[in-house]
């Protein structure tokens, strides 16, 4: 049945994915809810949150405002706590309860950038679509409102994008692409509002999940700036990973997680075993460009289940909780934890702990 | 840049309405989300919220309908508390809240449900959140159309998630509470039998309050955390009369007065020893009797004595996480003679005599809202050597911290001798392993 899960609780929203795009650039950010989103985006889907004073704030909706949509009073609130912190930007990050009664974001923007003089992000997430939308939709806020359009000399820059702890390995990862990656910058992990402005600075970006790709391409076809697509990984962690994976790989392997990080494995398992069937498949978005032939988006929680079955997988590579929607299925399940489907369950503090973790069978 | 709000209880009484300041109302301002708030901002982030209290009817599963992100932390909750396998989703689009479609699909996922149990559950709770709120869904007509499409199969009971209700007459713990209960019918009246209204577990198991009730003939006293079958659940029904001890639960109590005619009273947790024998003594009179109270009476002064020994000049702080009400544990602890510098409370009108009496000893202590917007620049200015609750360690990280927050629920004079044992015995190891660092540090020193 559309929309049932039986045997797997939700992965990250898309509030929580905006939330973590814009996490680290010193901004108030408000989810405009009436407190139990910001506990989920907190508690559950930032990993960072914490071990640092970040300003996350609920807009505390209650039903009145959702009744008689008292923008004025909201505008009151964020003037108010303006008063006791300074902030580069407001991001406001939309949930259920606005998409239902229609707030209308871009009004809010207006009215609070006359009012408070300061930038203000209106991501229009709705707590409905994945963790992966809501990331796409701030960096596309972050970048046209941030984006210096004057700068025109290049740098020795590598603009990460795609890059927060819902899609990396650690939170460490950050830290990790920028030794990989000579002159990399990575977009929500480390990096300032100013790296931002000077995003037209860099020579190439480098994508490492498909939430990153829609800005990546806005920044080619509107400003010249290649990229490509791939996921940096220290050699030894990839060396001791695929010696631990490779005596338990069968002949069709399915890997599900984020869609650039699973391509790269499945390069890697390519290179070793040429002649195995790889496969790769999750719920979070597939970019067609990027899919091969029978890649697969899964929509429903069955999905799973019937794509190991009619495609006859004998080993899956995915995220601990995931295995079980495959009640019944007799295969070799290897552990590759996807902080948006377990969440802090399956989560390490560096990238080193996550390839040592990784590859495990379930 | 203001530093983080707080009101001295002097300040507070001296406004002539007593009325509560917008600071330390959270509809007054954003509200502040930090691990401290974690608990009790978000209903449902920490411990029983209302998808893990739903679940106390037992041989009950859930179905949260709802879009996903009101779903996403049971992922790490129900796996943490044991619970994920009693719960089940389905999760609503965007034409969802456009249609209702996904009302009418609840029966079938039911059934879908049900073939894929272990072991057949006997209750479904269904529960909604904040869209169907707005949608005005009428979740009980939905329960109905439910039972009757799977011919009595199962019972199916509303729950509600409404986080826009908080502070409304009907928040979402209250309600829950009064959907808990929804499921008892009236039977044949035990008059030796009475139900505890207000947790989702139950009292400690050496609370007095059970050889109490036992000294007037109520020897069985029945909590809906104790219950493993629906058929013991049941057997609640058949009570003389509900004991109310908590707050939240009154509402459902008069449901139960008007639905099946039991009657309830209502008892508060206290830790101030004078008070909670009042408190029993004026429960007994109003029965027409009397409790021994003496044993436990002098136990608990006993082990309050041994606390005052312990921790003569300590200073305290009182969070909001803690099994009590945090003005007036502080309250208990400015009379046992200590200091007490803050504390973290969402204040109401119904703190207003421990406010008043807590003017008597310290008008200088400060209360925090937790929620304020300026906590993001609490400095942590006070010295305290020991916090009580979860939320007041994340803001005295260096003081010696006892949370006071298990699930199975301290009450009476047992609650406050095991309340007065864990801070002295806490502080104890505290003190003895802050000795051993000290003398280590001395040792090495020595031997450089």
């Amino acid at each position: 049945m559309k929309g049932l899960r039986k045997y797997i609780s939700p992965f990250s929203p898309d509030q929580s994915g905006s939330a973590s795009v814009l996490f680290g650039y010193g901004g108030m950010l408000i989810i405009m809810d009436a407190g139990g989103c910001v506990g989920n985006v907190c508690g559950y889907d930032e990993p960072r949150w914490g071990g640092a004073k970040s300003a996350i704030f609920s807009a505390g909706l209650r039903d009145l405002d959702a009744i008689l949509g008292r923008d004025e009073l909201l505008i009151r609130k964020i003037r108010q706590a303006l008063q006791d912190m300074d902030a580069t930007f407001i991001g406001l990050i939309g949930t259920p309860v606005p998409a239902t009664i229609a707030t209308d974001y871009r009004a809010l923007k207006r009215l609070l950038e006359k009012d408070t003089g300061i930038p203000v992000l209106p991501v229009e997430t709705n707590g409905i679509e994945l963790y992966d939308k809501g990331q796409e939709k701030a960096y596309q806020w972050l970048f046209r409102e941030f984006l210096d359009e004057s700068v025109t000399e290049k740098e020795n820059r590598v603009g990460i994008l795609g890059a927060t702890p819902l899609d990396t390995t650690a939170v460490d990862s950050g830290a990790e692409f920028r030794r990989l990656v000579p002159g990399g910058v990575v977009y929500g992990m480390g990096d300032t509002l100013e790296d931002v402005r000077k995003a037209l600075s860099a020579e190439r970006n480098l994508v490492v999940s498909p939430s990153g790709l829609k800005t990546a391409r806005m920044l080619k076809r509107e400003y010249g700036i290649p990229y490509e697509t791939g996921y940096p990984v220290e050699a030894e962690s990839r060396r001791e990973f695929m010696e631990r994976i490779l005596p338990e790989l069968g002949s069709h392997i399915l890997i599900v997680h984020q869609q650039i990080f699973a391509n790269e494995i499945r390069e890697w398992i390519r290179e070793q075993k040429p002649d195995a069937k790889v496969t790769v498949a999750g719920w979070f978005r597939m970019d067609g460009i990027l899919r091969e032939e029978g890649d697969r988006h899964l929509e429903e929680e069955s999905d799973l289940l019937k794509l190991v079955r009619d495609g006859a997988v004998d080993t899956v590579l995915g995220d601990p909780l995931l295995k079980r929607a495959l009640p019944g299925w007799q295969g070799t399940y290897l552990d590759l934890p996807h902080y948006p489907v377990s969440g802090e369950l399956h989560s390490v503090e560096t990238s080193r702990d996550y390839w040592k973790k990784a590859g495990h069978r379930r | 840049m203001k530093n983080a709000y707080y009101i001295t209880i002097e300040e507070l009484l001296k406004s002539a309405e007593l009325r509560i300041p917008g600071e330390l109302q959270s509809g007054e301002h954003l509200i502040y989300s930090s691990p401290a708030t974690l608990s009790y901002n978000s209903p449902g982030a920490q411990g029983f919220g209302v998808k893990r209290a739903g679940l106390v009817i037992p041989e009950s599963i859930m179905l949260l309908i709802a879009p996903a992100c009101c779903g996403r932390n049971t992922t790490i909750l129900a796996d943490e508390g044991g619970y994920s396998h009693r719960m089940f989703f389905l999760q609503m689009d965007e034409s969802d809240i456009v249609t209702g479609r996904h009302l009418s699909e609840i029966p079938e996922a039911i059934e879908e449900i049900l073939a894929v149990c272990e072991t057949k559950p006997k209750v479904v709770v269904l529960c909604i959140t904040c869209v169907d709120a707005l949608l005005g869904t009428d979740l009980e007509r939905v329960c109905r159309k439910a039972e009757e499409a799977l011919d009595g199969e199962v019972r199916v009971v509303p729950t509600y998630m409404y986080a826009l209700t908080r502070e409304g007459k009907n928040p979402p713990m209250v309600a829950v509470r009064e959907s808990i209960y929804s499921l008892l019918e009236k039977e044949e009246r035990k008059m030796n039998q009475v139900n505890l209204l207000g947790f989702f577990t139950h009292l400690a198991d050496d609370c007095e309050l059970y050889d109490l009730l036992g000294q007037i003939g109520l020897d069985r006293v029945l909590e809906v955390g104790r219950c493993e079958t629906l058929e013991e659940y049941r057997e609640l029904g058949a009570s003389n009369f509900n004991l109310i001890l908590n707050p939240e639960s009154r509402k459902a109590a008069f449901a139960l007065e008007e639905r099946l005619g039991m009657p309830y009273a209502e008892l508060t947790r206290l830790y101030q020893i004078d008070r909670i024998r009042r408190q029993y003594e004026l429960f007994a009179a109003a029965l027409g009797t009397e409790f021994r109270l003496e044993e436990y009476h002098r136990e608990a002064e006993q082990a309050v004595q041994e606390l005052q020994k312990v921790c003569k000049g300590k200073s305290f702080v009182v969070g909001q996480v803690v099994n009590g009400n945090p003005l007036e544990m502080a309250l208990a602890l400015l009379k046992m003679g200590f200091e007490v510098k803050s504390v973290f409370a969402a204040i109401t009108e119904e703190d207003y005599p421990y406010i008043r009496e807590i003017g008597e000893y310290n008008p200088e202590l400060r209360i925090y809202s937790t929620l304020s917007p300026t906590m993001m620049n609490y400095d942590g200015d006070q010295d305290v050597d020991i916090s009580i609750g979860t939320d007041a360690a994340f803001y005295y990280p260096k003081s010696v911290n006892v949370k006071w927050n298990d699930e199975i629920q301290p009450f009476g004079y047992r609650g406050l001798k095991n309340f007065a044992n864990e801070v002295a015995e806490t502080w104890k190891r505290a003190a003895a392993a802050a000795g051993k660092a000290a003398d280590d540090a001395k040792m090495n020193e020595t031997k450089e």
